[in-house]
């Protein structure tokens, strides 16, 4: 079973994502937070990871380089509510995927399971 | 700039006394008086320096209605400023009728002023800018201008001749006129209707600098007058730069905030569809529709807030041709079969400089609203012209219901909408848009006839444009 590591710090958006994502067949971790993200993947070993950009403590962004720098070819979504295209621009440039949030669930479903299968 | 005038004729009279203190309107007149029979022009200059921070303090009481909505309210202070300004220059009958008596001296040298006048500023780059209707529109200017010299001499000196003021001071704020160019015109008349009174005084030198002082008076105050129509604008559009950046602030603010509760709402309305089938209640479907379907269109209002809020300025400055513009914008907006496209570009038009993704943003949203103007169908035309060598105009014109006289001046504030289901920002962002590439958009409507919004842009880059790529 494929293991998605969620981590929103609205815990609504996770619940709801993570029941989706569940009745597809996924295994789903849920971090509150960047630091917990980042501590949850040690633990699971998630096999794929989807990180919301604004959080406390550590940021979406922080967190996916502190999991890439033990993990450095794990697939990874980032989310955001930022909707300017510049800064998800930028996020893109920088070498990461970005969608946009509200959150379409079928295109989030084709993606992570074009990422789950690579 | 170059001017076909001269104050010789005035240099040649003779050093006389300054009229009684009483009569000028306070002592410090005096010394001003002796200054302005060595030189006139510069004794002007000085007289309206004193006197400049006497003007500011009237100009500027808090008087300036918070959005120039109110011109009634603009008119009825310019009136009281014209009467506290009339007081304080010292401005009296006896300068009125010295005015009076002047005019027929006036009448043959003001239409050849006026003309010199304009084959001088039409000769300034920034006229070509304001002045943009050709000779017919140069015709027009001319007989305003010389019934507003007419006027300056013939008074009356009422509530009508103030408003009548205002009007023109207002005009020249809405056609973009710059204040150095009135201000530079009040002082060549100034100096042109002084030189057409001379001869006719050849034998009263004291009664002809009564007669200057009486111009002085009442073109200070025309000077105020027009001055105070700019002030009343710029406050105005201060106040309106605070405001909207205030709201900019506030709505990147609560857009963002708000992105993550619709997006757990349309994520369990998603969940909730899943889960039912056939047999489930139809208004259960019925409901979740609604609410995903409210979901949405509360998300496209927050991404258009977040879209206003955003810097409007061309991030990407291509040479863009309109066709391609156009052709890009129609394909986004989908066009009922009821309503009839046409699109005329001219030939040989210059590329614009422009960020095209911005500026197909605008087309599509004056091509949505022209559509939805046409609810029973009608006809859509998309044209261009040239306005001069430098300018380039698009036209998107509706033969639709047309826009009520009290929403024109309204219809590019943000959040301001007629529409059932508007949020107010399409023409507000496209406002922005166009002026962040140095141009102007401007409409035109007739009630059931139909509007025509024209988006006037530079050939030339624009100022002020990010990243740039590309030959322009």
């Amino acid at each position: 079973m494929t293991t998605v590591l969620l981590a929103d710090d609205n815990a609504d958006f996770a619940e709801s994502l993570a029941d989706l994502l569940t009745e597809d067949g996924y295994s789903v971790v849920i971090a509150r937070d960047g630091d917990e993200a980042v501590r949850l993947f040690g633990e699971s070993r998630a096999d794929v990871v989807l990180l919301d950009v604004t959080m406390p403590r550590m940021s979406g962004i922080d967190a996916l380089d502190r999991i890439r720098s033990v993990s450095p070819s794990v697939p990874a979504i980032l989310l955001t509510a930022y909707e300017s295209m510049t800064f998800a621009d930028r996020v893109r440039a920088a070498g990461y995927d970005v969608m946009l949030k509200p959150v379409h669930y079928p295109e989030l479903a084709s993606w992570l399971g074009a990422l789950a299968e690579r | 700039m170059k001017t076909a005038w001269s104050a010789k004729s005035l240099e040649r009279w003779p050093a006389a006394g300054p009229r009684d203190p009483a009569e000028v309107g306070g002592g410090s007149e005096k010394p001003v008086g002796r200054l302005v029979l060595r030189n006139r022009v510069d004794a002007c200059s000085f007289a309206l320096s004193l006197r400049q921070e006497r003007f500011l303090d009237i100009i500027d009481r808090p008087s300036a209605p918070p959005e120039r909505a109110g011109r009634a309210g603009g008119t009825d202070m310019a009136v009281t400023i014209f009467e506290d300004l009339k007081r304080y220059v010292g401005f009296t009958d006896a300068d009125a009728k010295r005015l009076r008596a002047a005019l027929p001296l006036l009448r043959s040298h003001i239409r050849p002023t006026v003309d010199r006048f304009y084959d001088e500023i039409l000769l300034h780059d920034g006229t070509n800018r304001v002045i943009s209707g050709g000779a017919a529109q140069v015709a027009r200017l001319k007989e305003t201008l010389t019934q507003w010299s007419i006027g300056v001499f013939e008074g009356p000196y009422d509530d009508g001749y103030v408003r009548r003021r205002e009007r023109i001071g207002l005009m020249h704020v809405d056609v973009g006129l710059e204040p150095r160019f009135m201000i530079a015109a009040m002082s060549l008349f100034r100096t042109s209707f002084k030189n057409a009174c001379v001869e006719g005084y050849a034998g009263d030198p004291r009664e002809l600098m009564s007669l200057f002082l009486a111009i002085d008076r009442i073109l200070d105050i025309e000077l105020a007058i027009a001055l105070h129509a700019y002030h009343e604008h710029y406050v105005s559009r201060l106040r309106r730069q605070e405001k909207l950046a205030t709201l900019g602030q506030i709505s990147a603010s609560v857009s963002h905030e708000l992105k993550n509760p619709i997006g757990v709402i349309k994520m369990s309305v998603y969940a909730l569809r899943k889960k039912l089938d056939g047999t489930s209640e139809p208004k259960i479907a019925s409901h979740l529709e609604k609410i995903d379907r409210n979901a949405s269109r509360v998300s496209s209002i927050v991404s258009g807030l977040l879209g206003f809020a955003r810097s409007r300025e061309p991030r990407r400055v291509e040479a863009a041709s309109l066709g391609s513009i156009v052709k890009e914008a129609l394909g986004q907006v989908p066009v009922p079969a009821n309503v009839e496209v046409s699109v005329e570009l001219s030939d040989g038009l210059p590329a614009l400089a422009v960020d095209e993704v911005q500026m197909t943003q605008v087309l599509a949203n004056l091509v949505t609203n022209a559509i939805e103007a046409m609810p029973q169908g009608g006809k859509l035309k998309i044209s261009s012209r040239r306005i001069d060598g430098r300018e380039v105009a698009l036209d998107v014109e509706d033969s639709g219901v047309g826009i009520p006289e009290e929403n024109l001046r309204r219809l590019f504030e943000p959040l301001f909408t007629t529409k059932l289901l508007g949020t107010g920002l399409g023409l507000a962002t496209s406002k922005q848009i166009v002026e962040a590439h140095g141009g102007r958009i401007e409409v035109e409507s007739r009630q059931d006839r139909g509007s025509r919004f024209t988006v006037r842009l530079s050939a030339s880059e624009p100022s002020g444009a990010g990243e740039r790529s590309g030959a322009s």
